[in-house]
């Protein structure tokens, strides 16, 4: 019985090819929908685990993570310097690390941070150390620099009509190796010299601060011929001084408790508010998830289009070969083997599509989720789960059981049709 | 091996008044040589439609060493046709896509009958039939080979009737003429009643017993002492 069903699929291979091809390309824009969103879910969700608390001035918490974790280039209010200060001096905290943005170069973003966060978060220097004078940098594992290379700071950036630093320069001294995060992306500098490029110091009042633009693009509001910054200037990172305003401050606390006390601290004060990135990240999932119960509803209905076409195809086709169907009851096939043998025909396409679908699915799944890492700097993991076991045993038994409605067809008719009309 | 005996058959069709086909009474012996003609409409189909179970009549038995037809199931009578009757048709109903061998084992394959010396048969009856390429793909024959690829097919079980329905319509004389004078020879070495349904006069003057249809009814049926 199977010779005869290869025999007439290759000889039928036209058709054949085109009925897999539609199967697969309807299981494909499945298994793309659920594969990608759940490789973005996963992966900001493990981009955002290194990141506990974050301390921003009240705005948008999304803005605030987004930007923080994401390094989104977006407008941030300001909180005053001694938030930095108290957090430092707060028995609760291992450690605060402020951070600032803003610039960039090259399409990378330079992020103005503290040596603390790059001691305890980063996992490692791969090439050369962190950096340890204003003008000295450190590249996330996704920058293409080496060390020794020259970084120039440009405002905003350069496709949304950037602004350079003129005469603010930095070298590059070491390079992260991978931490999975957006940061990988990032050119990590000395918050000090961002401060100093954009002629903010240490000990201003903070509130002068308030009125700087950080949005990327925006017409820089100060001079851009600098006098604050200075290559080798040594780094004072115990906060003695009121630091200038800032858009956040990473905070790692000592313990869950504390995590959950400063974040209550933080939001009941009236100029901050403190949110765990991975909890605002749920909250978007929610959004996104809705997005893809639309996304999976269109990919259904492709589904179902297809398998209704594909049953009218199937259908017409048994009926142009009734003669040829009937022929082999007359000469003593049974009719359970006629049966088989449509069924097995077509069941074969159907699995066959199926999986090359799946198959697609996850190639095109992953060469999207490679083009976002490159853009982003975090991995999308797409992978299969459990989770696809109920849709996966849903397509395996559609591909065999709708093949027995042209099958049935074919039970019913008398051998007689083989004869002469 | 088989004999035939009609009592009291009557097919009827919707729409239409008198019966397609109504025969009283007709026997053929185990291994007689038997031709059916008559103009079409005539019920030559009909017959060989009931003969071989493939059409249940309306009433009257069809009994085949005793074994009636007409009261078996469809799937029983299916069964019975492919265990006992050879079954060779115009149009051939040969698979494209197989080989020679596999067109002759299909049906058997299919019931799963086909067991080794099936298969070894199967290639001797394509040597007898005059084919000696078993593995040559079916599209690639003359009518001429296709018909007698479909005579071993018929042949493959042994049946105890060969029942043939227009077996030369579609060939040439040349080739019309050995199909019949093959079908009546491997029918004799056999054993096996030999029904053919033709109104093909060369074919028809082959055959000492002619049975004539006309209305659904046997109009004619002749003996003649010595065939030709």
């Amino acid at each position: 019985m199977l010779r005869f069903i290869f025999a007439d699929l290759r000889r039928l291979w036209p058709g054949a090819v085109v009925v897999v091809v539609l199967v697969a390309l309807a299981v494909a824009l499945g298994a793309t929908v659920t594969l990608q969103e759940r490789a973005l879910r996963l992966g900001s969700a493990r981009a955002s685990d290194k990141f506990d608390l974050v301390i921003g001035a009240p705005g948008s918490e999304t803005q605030l993570v987004l930007s923080t974790v994401f390094l989104q280039p977006a407008a941030l209010p300001l909180m005053h310097g001694d938030i930095l200060q108290r957090l430092n001096a707060d028995p609760r905290v291992a450690w605060a690390a402020p951070v600032g943005f803003g610039d960039s170069f090259d399409g990378y973003p330079i992020v103005g941070t503290s040596r603390a966060l790059l001691r305890d978060t980063a996992s490692g220097v791969s090439l050369g150390r962190i950096f340890a004078a204003e003008g000295e940098a450190v590249v996330g594992a996704a920058v293409p620099l080496a060390p020794g290379a020259h970084v120039a700071s440009m405002h905003g950036e350069a496709d949304t009509g950037g602004q350079m630093h003129e005469g603010v320069g930095y070298r590059v001294v070491g390079r992260l190796a991978p931490t999975g995060t957006p940061w990988d992306r990032a050119i990590l500098v000395p918050i000090q010299a961002v401060w100093h490029v954009h002629d903010l110091d240490a000990g201003q009042d903070g509130a002068a601060a308030q009125g700087h633009d950080q949005a990327p693009g925006g017409v820089a509001d100060h001079d851009p011929a600098d006098g604050l910054f200075e290559l080798d200037a040594p780094l004072d990172e115990t906060w003695g001084e009121i630091p200038p305003g800032l858009p956040a401050i990473l905070v790692k606390p000592k313990s869950i408790a504390d995590a959950y006390a400063l974040r209550r601290e933080y939001r009941l004060r009236p100029d901050t508010v403190g949110v765990f990135p991975a909890e605002v990240l749920t909250g978007l999932y929610a959004m996104m998830g809705d997005a893809r119960s639309v996304l999976s509803a269109i990919a259904v209905g492709t589904q179902a289009l297809v398998a209704a076409a594909l049953l009218l195809v199937a259908v017409i086709h048994v009926g142009q070969r009734r003669r040829q169907i009937g022929a082999l009851r007359a000469l003593g096939a049974p009719r359970w083997a006629i049966f088989g043998i449509v069924w097995g025909e077509l069941s074969v396409l159907l699995l066959a599509g199926a999986v090359i679908g799946l198959g697609l699915g996850y190639l095109a799944a992953s060469l999207m989720a490679q083009a976002f890492s490159a853009r982003q700097g975090f991995p999308l993991p797409v992978e299969f789960s459990r989770d696809d076991l109920g849709g996966l045993a849903l397509l395996g038994a559609a591909s065999v059981l709708i093949p027995l409605i042209p099958a049935a067809l074919v039970w019913r008719q008398p051998p007689l049709a083989a004869m002469r009309s | 091996m088989l004999s035939l005996s009609l009592a009291g058959v009557e097919v009827r069709f919707p729409g239409l008044e008198t019966p397609g086909l109504r025969i009283e009474r007709l026997e053929i012996p185990a291994a007689a040589q038997v031709v059916l003609s008559g103009p079409s409409g005539s019920g030559k189909s009909t017959l060989v439609n009931v003969i071989t179970g493939l059409l249940r009549p309306a009433a009257g038995a069809v009994s085949w060493n005793g074994t009636d037809l007409a009261a078996l199931s469809e799937p029983v009578r299916d069964r019975w046709r492919g265990a006992n009757v050879g079954l060779v048709m115009q149009d051939f109903h040969l698979f494209p896509g197989l080989s020679a061998r596999e067109n002759v084992l299909l049906p058997a394959r299919l019931a799963r009958v086909a067991g080794k010396e099936t298969v070894a048969r199967a290639v001797a009856l394509l040597e007898r039939v005059g084919l000696s390429r078993p593995d040559q793909p079916i599209e690639t024959m003359s009518r001429g080979e296709m018909q007698r690829v479909a005579v071993a097919r018929a042949l493959l079980r042994a049946p105890g009737v060969i029942v043939a329905d227009e077996p030369t319509a579609s060939l040439d004389p040349v080739n019309g003429a050995a199909i019949g004078t093959l079908l009546r020879d491997l029918a004799r070495q056999s054993g096996a009643t030999l029904i053919v349904v033709s109104h093909d006069p060369r074919l028809i003057a082959a055959f000492p017993r002619r049975i004539a249809l006309a209305d659904g009814t046997v109009s004619a049926d002749e003996t003649l002492s010595e065939a030709g």
